[in-house]
């Protein structure tokens, strides 16, 4: 098994930062993507709120990907962060099998204790974290996966980071 | 994340610290499960040091929480923080487990 790698790639546009992340591997390199994505966050002065939830749905998406995209467990993942004015937006490229998000079924959330199913809250996690989630199947075969989250900041500190 | 287990008057106090994610829960499961393997059935997870859970987090404290109860037993929680007691109530589990602020509290609870 390859390790999982890591190849930053800084673009910037006036407007627009975007930092980039590769994941080659299985569920080990969870720890890394979830630094990665909240380096991103601290970066751009994401609340401590805001920042729990973006890993969160981080985690759900990257763990989802590996354990029912990939067959083996183990593939390519991308990971793109970009903030746009006071959106995060988190996009997962990858080349497992299609997987819609509204394909989750419905979580339970309300049965008794003796019937509450166990598992099946990823997705429920997901949406409760995050504002916006579109999902298309590019041309090449990548799933494209994007978490879209207005953030809030701490400290009011409003500075353009690329100025 | 770590675990600590104390037996205080016959309740299992399993201590956690640290984030409960994809990489850690099996561990958390491993331990807890293995409690009520020898019997000990009364437990209380203390998650004052827990800052992080994701949905694997989740599926351990649920099991786990069936499991004692089916054996006769119970699993509660004592000491949530608040960005766990967030996801908790957002999965509707905080309609079904007991959970407590004070830890000497959940303990009690037992008697």
């Amino acid at each position: 098994m390859r390790a999982g790698s890591s190849a930053a790639e800084r673009r910037c546009t006036e407007e627009i930062i975007r930092e980039e992340i590769e994941h080659d591997g299985d569920l080990r390199g969870l720890r890394k993507v979830v630094a990665f994505v909240e380096d991103q966050c601290r970066q751009n002065g994401v609340s401590a709120e805001d920042r729990t939830a973006l890993r969160l749905a981080t985690e759900e998406v990257f763990v989802n990907i590996l354990e029912h995209g990939y067959e083996a467990g183990s593939g390519s993942v991308k990971i793109e962060v970009q903030r746009d004015e006071d959106r995060l937006r988190v996009t997962f490229r990858d080349r497992g099998r299609p997987f819609r998000p509204g394909d989750a079924p419905s979580p339970d959330l309300d049965s008794d204790w003796s019937d509450r199913r166990v598992g099946g809250l990823g997705w429920h996690l997901v949406r409760s974290s995050v504002d916006e989630i579109d999902y298309r199947r590019d041309e090449g075969g990548w799933n494209v996966l994007r978490v879209t989250k207005e953030i809030s900041r701490d400290n009011g500190d409003d500075s353009d980071p690329i100025g | 994340m770590e675990v600590a287990v104390d037996i205080r008057d016959e309740v299992v106090v399993v201590s956690v610290s640290g984030s409960i994610d994809a990489l850690t829960a099996s561990e958390l499961s491993d331990r807890l499960e293995s409690e009520l393997e020898k019997g000990r059935v009364s437990m209380v997870g203390d998650l004052e040091a827990v800052e992080y859970t994701s949905s694997a987090g989740l599926r351990v404290l649920l099991a786990v929480m069936k499991d004692a109860r089916q054996r006769g037993g119970d699993f509660r929680l004592a000491r949530v923080r608040d960005p766990v007691r967030r996801v908790l109530d957002l999965s509707g589990f905080t309609s079904i487990l007991k959970i407590f602020d004070d830890l000497e509290e959940a303990v009690r609870s037992f008697r």
